[in-house]
């Protein structure tokens, strides 16, 4: 059956996914969605992603006006 | 870990989230685990002196990998502040955050309905006042969403179009509108200041939504919000559920929307979920809609 999944991120270049509790290669995850990269833009934002010491995802949105 | 366990009674999903019982309860605002993390300062969720806005994942979540998502949406590092009181830019950039949950949630094989809401105020049961969201990644379609998709197959179309064409027809239960989407009281409203924020266009989600629209959204919410707050001059509880296209069928049904349940029937009562609305299913209200629009439709306008 074709999937309605909302459109994969942008490909993973520098992968911080690894440190997280959503690891690249988790079972049932595509690996675009689980692998971002250190450092992104969406539209007007800068993305930053980090772990916290128990695994969980912390990401940092700040305006950016700059273009991508 | 949660367990679902289905009543076969009712048709629904029940989540077991046990460990959530011990999940921070309204802590003094020295202790909000929300604010940033002050030089020499007790370190909370986010470890930066400041920050505009912030995702992370919920430290007690109802869902989890590998079934389900459950994130909490930061609006910003100010305590006191609130989605009304916003900057303006901030609250576009709260779409495009919303947006950007969305398509990498929705991308996840294990949720199938992304879900993003606001609980504001103790009486819908807030247990940190700092202004935030959350986000839950269903690992199944909830019974909500799946009713508005069987209204659209009920109505013979996209039913969200199709209620608000009526609206705008009626225009008695309309209170706000701009270029994007136009907010009302609906037709059917179950709560007193129930309203209904819709876009004009059909847009299944976030992610189908022009830039300006995501700022027309934006715009719409904050207005709502404040006039809320100047109904009955006191800070206005409520839940906010934003509507949009499940991620996991084949299908790209669904118009996106917001929904507000506000729980006051006027300054000082509130409305309870009682026999008929829970043993029956009925609503039970006693305040017409276009009487609330009304009143509504002039706090906006107050509160400009």
């Amino acid at each position: 059956m074709a999937s309605n999944r909302a459109e994969p991120g942008p490909s993973p270049s520098s992968g911080s996914g690894q440190q997280r509790g959503r690891p690249a290669g988790r079972p049932g995850c595509r690996p675009d969605a689980a692998a971002p990269p250190a450092d992104e833009r969406f539209g007007p934002l800068a993305l930053v992603r980090s772990a916290k010491e128990d695994g969980r995802q912390l990401i940092l949105y700040a305006h950016d006006d700059r273009e991508a | 870990m949660g367990e679902l366990r289905f009543d076969e009674l009712r048709g629904e999903q029940v989540d077991y989230a046990i460990h959530r019982q011990d999940r921070t309860f309204l802590p003094t605002r020295e202790h909000c685990p929300l604010c940033p993390t002050r030089p020499g300062g007790e370190p909370t969720e986010i470890p930066a002196a400041s920050y505009e806005l912030a995702v992370f994942d919920n430290r007690f979540p109802a869902f989890e990998a590998p079934n389900g998502a459950a994130e909490v949406v930061v609006y910003t590092d100010d305590h006191d502040a609130s989605l009304g009181t916003l900057p303006a830019r901030r609250a576009e950039d709260l779409m495009w955050v919303w947006r950007h949950r969305y398509r990498e949630l929705g991308a996840r094989e294990d949720v199938d309905y992304v879900y993003i809401f606001e609980n504001r105020g103790v009486e819908v049961g807030v247990t940190l006042h700092h202004p935030h969201g959350q986000i839950y990644g269903y690992p199944f379609l909830p019974p909500v969403p799946a009713r508005e998709l069987e209204a659209d197959a009920r109505l013979g179309g996209c039913a969200p179009c199709g209620l608000l064409a009526r609206e705008q027809r009626d225009g008695v239960r309309v209170v706000y509108e701009n270029d994007a989407v136009v907010v009302y009281v609906p037709y059917a409203a179950r709560w007193a200041y129930e309203a209904h924020v819709t876009l004009r266009e059909h847009r299944p989600s976030l992610l189908e939504c022009e830039p300006g629209e995501l700022g027309g959204l934006a715009q719409a919410l904050q207005r709502l919000q404040r006039g809320y707050d100047a109904l009955f001059a006191r800070r206005f509880p409520y839940v906010m559920a934003v509507h949009q296209a499940p991620t996991g069928g084949a299908r790209r049904d669904g118009h996106l929307h917001v929904e507000f349940y506000p729980p006051l029937r006027t300054a000082e009562k509130l409305k309870y979920l009682a026999g008929s609305e829970q043993g029956a299913g009925t609503f039970i209200s006693d305040t017409l809609p276009e009487r609330s629009a009304a009143a509504l439709r002039e706090a906006i306008a107050r509160a400009a």
